[in-house]
């Protein structure tokens, strides 16, 4: 089984800083052909092809002002990869939100939402 | 008259989920699926489509669509698997943009098999826990069902 602690999501090269989770999602479209009711290929079952396909990406981080640290901003375009050991995913998605959240006596988070901006490929 | 209809089904035990032949998908912690019928009406317009028009017309003697119901079925399952290896990933990943696949859920002494697309997947890695996929597959013709 794969540990949570060996995923991480680095955009531009460079792992996000102090990573507590990262997700990713893949979805494709789906398109009903259903054939027409009393036709030939009639079976009375649902049909469908494939649409589209979109994927998106987000991680909640602890805020790091530390050297080295890297948090890219709202509107950045950047690549970003997931590691799983040998393989990888990796694309080009934008920022499309920045949540920082900082609460008195405790540790400071920004939570990321990024939207996959072409394929993602498999390396 | 239009309405819904639902069949359930029982709880699952001893649940595996096959693709193509070996191949099995990490461990499976969860899966639902389930077939749900749908009636429609088939108006006049889309009678149209099939019938040849004017005959259509001539045989509702009032040109008006005459209301035909019938139950059209369909199927999709949805399972929360924990990922064995990276390879798993990859696999998942190769089906999301191909074409349907035939898929096998076993419950107890009853199959169930179909041809399906892998719609989604879903991928959440916390700190210090097992990594987690969700997929949900939508089923495209008809949802097969035999004894083991």
């Amino acid at each position: 089984m794969i540990i949570g602690d060996s995923v991480f999501i680095k955009i531009g090269g460079k792992i996000v800083a102090l990573q507590k989770t990262c997700k990713l999602s893949a979805s494709v479209e789906m398109v009903e052909v259903t054939p027409l009711p009393n036709s030939e290929e009639d079976d009375g079952w649902t049909h469908y092809e494939r649409g589209e396909t979109s994927w998106e990406a987000s991680s909640d981080n602890f805020v790091s002002v530390g050297e080295g640290s890297y948090m890219p901003l709202v509107g950045d375009v950047a690549e970003i990869e997931f590691n799983f050991g040998k393989i990888s995913l990796s694309g080009k998605a934008f920022v499309a939100k920045a949540k920082l959240t900082a609460q008195y006596k405790s540790h400071a988070t920004v939570s990321l939402s990024l939207v996959g901006e072409d394929f993602l490929k498999l390396a | 008259m239009p309405r819904q209809n639902q069949i359930g089904v029982p709880a699952f035990r001893n649940i595996s989920l096959k693709i193509y032949k070996n191949m099995i998908l990490g461990k499976i912690i969860r899966l639902q699926h389930g077939v749900s019928g749908q009636w429609y009406n088939i108006d006049k317009e889309r009678s149209s489509v099939f019938t040849n028009s004017s005959n259509y017309v001539e045989g509702a003697g009032n040109g008006r669509g005459q209301a035909f119901y019938g139950q059209l079925k369909s199927w999709s399952a949805e399972a929360t698997l924990l990922i064995a290896s990276a390879s798993d990933i990859a696999t998942l990943f190769s089906l999301l943009g191909a074409e349907a696949s035939p898929w096998r859920f076993v419950c107890g002494e009853t199959a169930y098999s179909g041809k399906a697309y892998l719609s989604s997947f879903s991928l959440e890695a916390n700190k210090r826990s097992l990594v987690i996929i969700r997929i949900v597959l939508i089923g495209t013709g008809k949802l097969n069902e035999s004894e083991i």
